[in-house]
């Protein structure tokens, strides 16, 4: 077995499946009104894996959220505009944009034990996507989620499809809301911090799993995780968000070969390897800003270690480091090509 | 499982330790109790200045371990030595005294500190119960030094809990057990809530301590490239039992149980370049300790497994400097991550 296989992304860059510009939530709060995201635009093709990661508070999940229409309005507050097959995600009635989600884009959680419901078989819950849907029968419901059960390699499919979450490890669950979330053929899954519940091995089964399932299916996958070694071995593109902003976006190799954000770099030090090929640990200074309390100018500049005097004033925006290489920062240096 | 070289008495000494747990009553004609053995004859040697990771998923028995050891569960059998003196023979009152000697730090810094107190309060309280550690009049000073050791302001004691971050947090734990001057510090999980960038930055606080005051760490994580970084020697639990223990650079270059292979090669490499790399992807899920598989408990994931596997358990082979409780262990070709 290999590890995840990139999938292919040769040729000309194809239309984009989704085109995010200028997305920006805030929420009301007793102290105000505080910045979750702060303009971030991004692209997703056919088929293509995206990472995105962030630490806590770093607005990665907030923003899939927004997209998804899971952010509630007062006290969230969803600006921007969100292009699938041309139309905006955001504006459109809840009606439509009910139909967009399961459909089209599709989206599994980190707790996927309390994302299901605990008193509804785990069949139910499956074949009801399907059921309310496509209005088939309640036979062929079931026999649709036996098989979408076998798909994500549960076994004895036939015999579990009675049975309750409870019945079920964290793996498994996870498997069921994959099916729940393939059950309708979405050209895009995001999965945020999809693994990160689970045991290592538990959470190599499920990578390989969605990588499988990508690879059979075509769809699109955004990787929400704060695991610098899963974004390293499973996605095609990775963006890196800090304090509610992308401060760099890059292909895979070229964001762990030639890291241009100053954080980005740091994150890639501070973590320990597997391999052993980590040495001493260099750790970032400082914590994160408080959202509310975003610092002047580059939101990393208090913690970074090459700030100059422009940082504290002005606020740095994406720009070309190398081939759709980006980053948002005053002092990163271009990679020379010949 | 192996005898090291002895270069300096251990500190702590774990000797078969044992831990099962009754499920149920007898029924009402005398029908057998069915016992969990969370904890299945455990043993290891801390010294002064070492750190031994504990390593394993959910339910292989690393946290039961760590609370046996404490005492706060009592052992089913086995011995606990702390300067080659049982600490299970101690009264209540003696192990209360002891204690001190043995602090541990867990892995939620938002519960684990008390929300109603200041930072000087949280440090200052293990004071009352051994309150010849600190001089009453010194230790206004001492609570200053100690935010100082472990990266904090000493302006930071009059502050609440809840006005830190996650990493400071974990800071105060860290502080608030180094009041009473322990020589050994349990660390379940004590990294496993921060973001790796804070994470990194406790790491190093936790090496540099150790460096500085010859602490010894009994380093328990799921995490397993932190352990690779930190540990002096790696134990590997499954299923309530030590599968492999070793010096952690042989462990992971080396890897000789079956399952040490599979855990260490599904660990995600940060660098592209490696993602074609072979790994072993384990075919389904830990067994129901309950009801444990016979034979070697690993038997039914083990791609090596052959029938000597399913009927007899394995007994434990030494290999170099590290040991691997497995039929096979000196026989399998060694996959390295």
């Amino acid at each position: 077995m290999r590890a995840m296989q990139p999938s292919e992304t040769l040729g000309a860059t194809p239309a984009p499946l989704l085109d995010v510009r200028d997305l920006r939530v805030t929420f009301e709060t007793p102290h105000g009104l505080v910045k979750a995201v702060g303009g971030v635009s991004w692209t997703l093709a056919p088929g293509e894996t995206l990472g995105i990661i962030g630490e806590s508070g770093s607005g990665k999940s907030v923003g899939l959220e927004a997209i998804m229409g899971l952010i509630k309005t007062p006290p969230g507050h969803v600006s921007g505009e969100v292009l699938f097959e041309g139309r905006n995600v955001l504006t459109m009635p809840e009606r439509e944009r009910r139909q967009l989600r399961g459909e089209k884009i599709a989206m599994i959680f980190q707790d996927a034990m309390s994302a299901l419901n605990p008193s509804l078989t785990v069949g139910t819950q499956i074949a009801e996507v399907y059921r309310l849907r496509r209005k088939c029968s309640q036979a062929e419901a079931e026999r649709r989620a036996i098989e979408l059960m076998d798909r994500v390699k549960i076994p004895s499919a036939k015999t579990r499809v009675g049975n309750y979450p409870h019945e079920f490890s964290g793996g498994m669950c996870q498997r069921v809301m994959i099916a729940t979330a393939l059950a309708l053929g979405p050209q895009i899954l995001i999965a945020d911090e999809p693994t990160t519940a689970l045991d290592v091995t538990v959470q190599r089964q499920i990578m390989t799993l969605l990588a499988e399932l990508q690879r059979e299916d075509g769809m699109a996958l955004v990787l929400i995780t704060h695991d610098l070694g899963l974004v390293a071995e499973t996605v095609d593109r990775a963006m890196v968000m800090y304090a509610g902003r992308l401060v760099e976006s890059a292909p895979v190799s070229s964001l762990f070969d030639a890291p241009s954000h100053p954080y980005t770099r740091g994150l890639i030090r501070s973590m320990p390897r597997i391999d052993g090929a980590s040495g001493a640990l260099h750790a970032i200074g400082g914590t994160p800003p408080a959202a509310g309390r975003m610092p002047k100018g580059c939101a990393f500049h208090p913690r970074c270690e090459m700030r100059v005097d422009r940082c504290r004033v002005d606020r740095p925006v994406l720009r070309p480091m190398d081939r759709d290489h980006f980053a948002a920062c005053h002092i990163a240096k271009e990679t020379p090509r010949d | 499982m192996t005898d090291a070289p002895v270069t300096d008495a251990p500190v702590f000494e774990v000797r078969d330790i044992r831990k099962d747990y009754a499920l149920g009553k007898p029924g009402l004609f005398g029908g057998a109790v069915r016992t969990l053995a969370a904890v299945n004859d455990v043993s290891f040697t801390l010294r002064r200045g070492e750190t031994v990771g504990l390593v394993g998923e959910s339910g292989c028995g690393k946290s039961s371990l760590a609370r046996t050891v404490l005492r706060l569960n009592e052992p089913t059998g086995g011995e606990v030595l702390y300067h080659g003196q049982n600490i299970l023979d101690l009264s209540r009152s003696e192990m209360q005294k002891l204690r001190r000697h043995i602090q541990v730090v867990f892995q939620d810094p938002y519960s684990s500190l008390d929300p109603r107190f200041t930072v000087r309060r949280i440090l200052s309280e293990p004071w009352q119960v051994f309150p010849d550690i600190v001089p009453a009049h010194q230790r206004e000073a001492r609570v200053a030094e100690l935010l100082t050791l472990v990266g904090l302001n000493p302006s930071d004691a009059d502050r609440y809990p809840h006005q830190f971050s996650g990493g400071q947090r974990q800071r105060i734990g860290i502080a608030r057990a180094l009041a009473l001057e322990p020589e050994v510090i349990v660390c379940d999980e004590a990294v496993s809530a921060l973001d790796v960038s804070v994470q990194a930055q406790v790491v190093n606080l936790l090496k540099d301590l150790q460096d500085r005051l010859g602490l010894a760490y009994l380093f328990i994580a799921h995490d397993l490239s932190v352990v690779r970084h930190i540990s002096d020697r790696v134990i590997v639990m499954y299923l309530g039992q030590v599968v492999e223990e070793g010096p952690t650079e042989e462990v992971f270059q080396n890897p000789r149980h079956p399952y040490t292979q599979a855990l260490l090669s599904a660990v995600p490499i940060p660098d592209p370049a490696r993602r074609d790399r072979e790994v072993i992807v384990l075919e389904g899920e830990v067994p129901n300790p309950i009801f444990p598989p016979s034979g070697c408990p690993f038997h039914p994931r083990c791609a090596h497994a052959g029938d000597i596997c399913r009927e007899a358990p394995p007994p434990v082979k030494t290999l170099g400097s590290a040991a691997a409780r497995c039929h096979f262990a000196d026989r399998l070709e060694v996959v390295a991550s």
